[in-house]
């Protein structure tokens, strides 16, 4: 038998050209800043490509792995045994990237020009504020999740994320208080960053809370998950609360798509970045160990946990 | 290193107060509720294999 090349029809070179040149005329107008155009891009170029391929042209493979992979993490049982291999390497990436940005930050960055030292507390308190806003988004998005399709592994999350992102929200508050003391001569304002901030620390207590007041644990987890996906409107306002009134709290000063960039210095920046990621990684640490547990006891009478527990 | 010496880096000018108090906090707020999450881990595996033990002995005579 031979093999013939199957030739590649025409509209193929038709259609990447023209994402080329979409590409190519992003990169010259846009007036995002440098680095991130760049990015952003050739990011966006390679995902439409991997999109065509997926969905375009083996809709077929795309969609069965998708219902595969949902299916998967649906499916306590998978679910265990995926994050056990994970979990390791997350606990490494977390601790490594944690201690690198929190000792870059407090020894080896320069000061900042006005505040001084005082400053450096920004290495712990924007990752715990960014880290409790993305952790309410996350635990919205399971809301919905479970409300809709009914995914039982969804409310195990909502219930694993929300003591992790009360104390992220807790420490966020205390350093941001901390911070103010030096700098705006108060350690608390009635200001709308902090006061929304401080909605979002109690939109924790009050997941957790209704998961540990309702007695019947389906009523429980609608009542979370209702909760969580209503309090995505609070994250929307904590974030762009500095825009939208007067603040005693700086604007933000990080940007991926606006003209402005990022206005903090690279040196500053370095060490902040690894920190955000590391507290997000730290962040998806707790999560996985809160919802293994959960698993195990809620499959207790399961044949796969007794053979976990051997 | 920023700072010249370590007392130095102790006292951040007149803000080592502020930074240190903050990132004591902060950190430990962390650590304790990673701990509180690795002792409940731990428990829960503790009570499900002491009924499975126990489970086991009742179907054993």
């Amino acid at each position: 038998m031979t093999e013939t090349a199957r030739p590649v029809p025409g509209h193929f070179y038709l259609w990447s050209g023209l994402g080329l040149l979409v590409a190519v005329a992003l990169y010259v107008f846009w007036q995002a800043p440098q680095p991130n155009r760049t990015v952003l891009v050739v990011g966006g170029y390679l995902l439409s490509v991997l999109f065509y391929f997926g969905a375009v042209r083996y809709p077929h493979w795309y969609w069965q792995a998708l219902v595969r992979w949902y299916h998967q993490l649906g499916s306590p049982r998978h679910f265990y045994r995926i994050s056990g291999v994970l979990l390791p390497y997350l606990v490494a990436l977390s601790g490594g990237l944690l201690l690198v940005g929190l000792i870059w930050g407090l020894a080896f960055s320069p000061p900042h020009h006005e505040q001084g030292n005082s400053y450096r507390i920004i290495y712990l308190h924007v990752p715990a504020a960014s880290g409790a806003m993305m952790g309410y988004m996350a635990m919205g998005i399971c809301g919905l999740v479970s409300l809709v399709w009914r995914m039982k592994m969804a409310e195990v999350a909502i219930k694993a994320i929300a003591p992790f992102g009360a104390t992220l929200a807790a420490v966020a508050l205390i350093t941001g208080a901390i911070w103010g003391r030096p700098t705006w001569g108060t350690y608390w304002i009635w200001d709308a960053r902090l006061t929304s901030m401080l909605i979002l620390f109690f939109m924790y207590l009050g997941v957790m809370g209704l998961q540990n007041a309702i007695a019947d644990p389906r009523q429980a987890g609608r009542a979370a998950s209702l909760l969580s996906l209503v309090g995505i409107i609070n994250v929307v306002i904590v974030r762009y609360s500095v825009d939208w009134w007067h603040s005693l709290h700086q604007g933000s000063s990080m940007s991926i798509f606006g003209a402005g960039g990022s206005q903090i210095h690279p040196s500053m920046l370095a060490p902040l970045l690894i920190s955000m990621f590391g507290t997000y990684f730290l962040f998806a640490v707790a999560v996985l160990i809160r919802t293994r547990t959960e698993v195990l006891w809620r499959e207790r009478r399961s044949r796969w946990v007794k053979e976990v527990l051997r | 290193m920023y700072f010249e010496s370590w007392s130095a880096l102790w006292q951040m000018g007149t803000h080592g107060p502020y930074v240190w108090s903050a990132f004591g906090i902060g950190v430990a707020l962390i650590a304790a509720n990673v701990a509180w999450a690795l002792w409940h881990s731990r428990t829960v595996r503790a009570d499900l294999k002491r009924q499975l033990q126990r489970q086991a002995m009742q179907e054993k005579p």
